[in-house]
């Protein structure tokens, strides 16, 4: 008996460091869900002695901790930020920031190196993830109005926090240095040569010469790894503070403003312990989400890597990514100037003008029409905008070009490069003679897609008297050549017109479709 | 509280079940990923070849004449290291003979004027070329061997050439031909040969039919047309080009005639 207590006290003290002075008989009472073990509560001791503790408050009000009114949003980006310092910190092992290199190490990541796969993979993910989740956050506070009052500078921070959020992925958009990475850049680039009075020399500052190359990429690169990163700190810290310090989680407007029965008022503003209760929640929460991103980066993700960075080849669709969609919108409706910056610029000083913009002093969603409408018209414009930025929309390629790319694209996969390597028969398959019966039925099927393509180009009049083919020759051991060739008459024309495309394919090609394919 | 605690530990023993299966998967996927990685490479070598090379290694790496000799034999294979002097890997002599180029050729047939016989192909010597793009071309004809060696044969090209059927028609639209593409220029009137310039294709027939072994007459005939510098009599300069046979039928034609020239 005095034995244990002995090796309980000992334990004690040797904890009393890494647990914020709490004593090990504490700490296990706190992760079993006991009450405390002493009064005064020892617990509140540790929000003082701790560091990490100590910016965390000791207790919520009850309803400001609800689910549906906080979603743990904020704590999910916070937690997506660590996750990409811990996987970046990682993946800068294996990057080399220079374009002589930097594919290569993207390749041994994705190949060569012990779960590369997966670290790229999450670190993606959860960069993407982050973005959703920020927006998300700033959704949520503007709903329940959570933004007046006291927290207005906050949100602006939070502002600030989005557009950091927004650099760092964008900035991560070059490191690897393929051909969606150089002209994505190349377009963010050369929008800043469009912003008025200093453009050229901004666009001088983030390019380091005229054209990407080695300098623009080392400077992308210490912006990713470095100032961004520290700006989005020093940010947080700010962010944070003011929430956990100077006025709190709101509470839901309903327990605000509304008539409670003062039964309920006091269930709402119950004090909720951090220790044990919301600390635990977090670990469930945090816990929940890695287990989800994890199994998201495992099953279902692939980490886009297109062909090496090429200057002077422009893939047929440029696009920018997902987040930055609305802006290339902008800039199909007019000038680079205009759209492409001023618009941009406006927007994200109208977000954080919002709080100084809004007299009204309710939060409750009942009595802001305005505000609400408001915010849910820009969010469907950026919405439409995005639409209306992919590559598709309002670009459309020469007729046969297009069929190649649909069957046989650039980048990505395409009919043809999905077909197992067996069920490439050799062959020159004409489209308007019936297949041969030795012809697979995977190749018959992309045979018909092919053929409807043509059949309604041809029937469009984009290609008169068109006709078209599909060669397969086996070139090497395990290595087959796949050639599309199109030929048409256009009216008035001495000679026909053709176009081909080759690619090639190898047998190990589909062999295991869980390893990562770029 | 409780429900926070079970669900915790749902979720942490989930967690454990996820990462051991993540860390079971891993080997697997490295060789997968291994093999994959290494026919991306030949398919972007592939792809690299046909632009850049072809036009003198023959688009199956067989050579074209004098222009550039084959890659696709099995003395490439097992002799061209000892032959050169070579002692590392032939994955390294290939890398470094592409990137390098070459300033005199090792062979007698292949140049010796003066001029470089091959490019260099890497950036570094000011060729267009990438290092992993060089890797990749090296995959891709290091790729040859199976083939080359005979132990993987492939399916025949399914688009026959026309055949050389040797019937009067044919022979007189090749003996039409032989004038109007201007082979008489270096080979005469009648075939009779230019001195110095084209040997007598009198009887070539039947002498291209043991000239090269393995090689076929209408075979070593048809080569010798679209590669005049193919194989070279003794004594005749390296012929240039020749002068334009477009199709493969008017080739036919040509051949059957000069099977048949006496």
């Amino acid at each position: 008996m005095s034995g244990e207590t002995t090796s309980d006290d000992r334990a004690g003290r040797e904890a009393h460091g890494i647990f914020a002075g709490l004593s090990w008989r504490e700490v296990r009472a706190l992760l079993r869900g006991d009450p405390p073990t002493a009064r005064p509560n020892p617990r509140y001791r540790a929000h003082v002695n701790s560091f990490l503790l100590h910016i965390r408050p000791r207790y919520y009000p009850a309803a400001a901790t609800r689910l549906t009114h906080t979603w743990f949003l904020g704590l999910l980006a916070v937690f997506l930020f660590v996750v990409e310092l811990v996987t970046g910190v990682l993946l800068m092992i294996f990057y080399a920031p220079t374009p002589e290199q930097a594919y290569g190490s993207l390749l041994a990541i994705a190949y060569h190196i012990p779960f590369g796969a997966l670290l790229r993979d999450v670190h993606r993910l959860a960069a993407e993830a982050m973005v959703v989740v920020v927006v998300l956050h700033m959704a949520r506070v503007f709903v329940t109005g959570s933004y007046k009052g006291p927290r207005a500078f906050t949100w602006l921070t939070g502002v600030l926090l989005l557009l950091v959020t927004l650099l760092l992925s964008f900035s991560g958009y070059l490191l690897p240095w393929d051909q969606l990475a150089y002209w994505a850049v190349t377009i963010g680039t050369s929008m800043a040569q469009a912003a008025p009075l200093i453009g050229p020399e901004l666009n001088l500052l983030l390019r380091g010469a005229a054209e990407i190359g080695a300098d623009g990429l080392l400077r992308f690169y210490l912006l990713h790894v470095l100032l961004l990163p520290l700006a989005g700190i020093l940010l947080l810290a700010v962010h944070y503070y003011r929430v956990a310090r100077q006025h709190g989680i709101s509470l839901p407007a309903a327990v605000e403003e509304g008539n409670l029965t003062p039964a309920a008022r006091q269930a709402a503003t119950q004090k909720i312990d951090f220790l044990p209760t919301l600390f635990l929640r977090e670990l469930v929460v945090i816990s929940a989400a890695l287990l989800a991103l994890l199994a998201a980066a495992f099953y279902f993700f692939e980490a886009p890597l297109e062909q090496h960075a090429d200057p002077f080849h422009t893939p047929l669709n440029t696009q920018a990514p997902w987040f930055f969609l609305w802006v290339q919108g902008l800039l199909k409706l007019g000038d680079k100037t205009l759209m492409g910056v001023i618009v941009p610029v406006l927007v994200f000083l109208l977000l954080a003008a919002v709080p100084y913009l809004d007299r009204n002093p309710a939060r409750r969603w009942q009595r802001r029409p305005l505000a609400l409408t408001l915010g849910l018209t820009l969010m469907i414009g950026v919405g439409i905008l995005s639409y209306m930025g992919t590559a598709s929309y309002g670009i459309t390629l020469p007729p046969a070009v297009g069929i190649g790319e649909t069957l046989a694209p650039e980048e990505g996969e395409g009919a043809l490069r999905r077909l197992p390597y067996a069920a490439l028969t050799p062959g020159s398959h004409a489209l308007d003679q019936p297949f041969p019966p030795t012809t697979s039925p995977a190749l018959q099927s992309a045979l018909t897609t092919y053929a409807g393509l043509v059949e309604a180009a041809v029937t469009a009049g984009e290609l008169p008297q068109g006709q078209a083919f599909l060669d397969i020759v086996e070139r090497q051991a395990d290595l087959k050549a796949v050639t599309l060739r199109i030929q048409w008459q256009p009216p008035g024309a001495a000679t026909p017109l053709a176009y081909t495309r080759t690619i090639y394919l190898h047998r190990e090609r589909n062999a295991d479709a869980t390893a990562q394919n770029p | 509280m409780s429900r926070t605690l079970i669900l915790g530990t749902l979720v942490t023993l989930a967690l454990i079940l996820l990462l051991s299966e993540v860390g079971r998967r891993e080997e697997t996927r490295l060789a997968a990923a291994t093999r994959l990685d290494q026919a991306r490479r030949i398919e972007q070598g592939a792809a690299l070849y046909a632009q850049n090379c072809r036009t003198c290694h023959g688009v199956n790496g067989e050579g074209l004449g004098a222009l550039g000799p084959p890659l696709h034999d099995a003395h490439f294979f097992t002799g061209r290291l000892q032959e050169v002097g070579w002692s590392g890997a032939l994955h390294d002599y290939v890398v470094a003979t592409i990137a390098a180029g070459r300033v005199t050729a090792t062979r007698p047939l292949y140049a010796g004027d003066g001029v470089v016989v091959m490019p260099p192909w890497a950036r570094a010597n000011g060729g267009p070329l990438r290092t992993d793009q060089i890797e990749a071309l090296a995959a891709f004809v290091l790729n040859w061997e199976a083939t080359a060696l005979g132990e993987v044969v492939l399916s025949p090209l399914p688009t026959p050439t026309p055949p050389v059927i040797n019937d009067s028609a044919q022979v007189a639209r090749g003996r039409q031909l032989f004038t109007e593409a201007g082979c008489t220029t270096c080979h005469g009137e009648d075939a009779a040969g230019v001195e110095a310039a084209g040997p007598s294709l009198l009887g070539i027939g039947a002498a291209a039919s043991d000239r090269v072994p393995g090689v076929a007459a209408a075979e070593y005939l048809r080569a010798s047309v679209l590669t005049p510098a193919a194989w070279v009599v003794a004594g005749y300069a390296q012929p240039g080009a020749c002068a334009a046979v477009v199709s493969d039928a008017q080739l036919a034609d040509l051949v059957a005639y000069l099977l048949t020239v006496q």
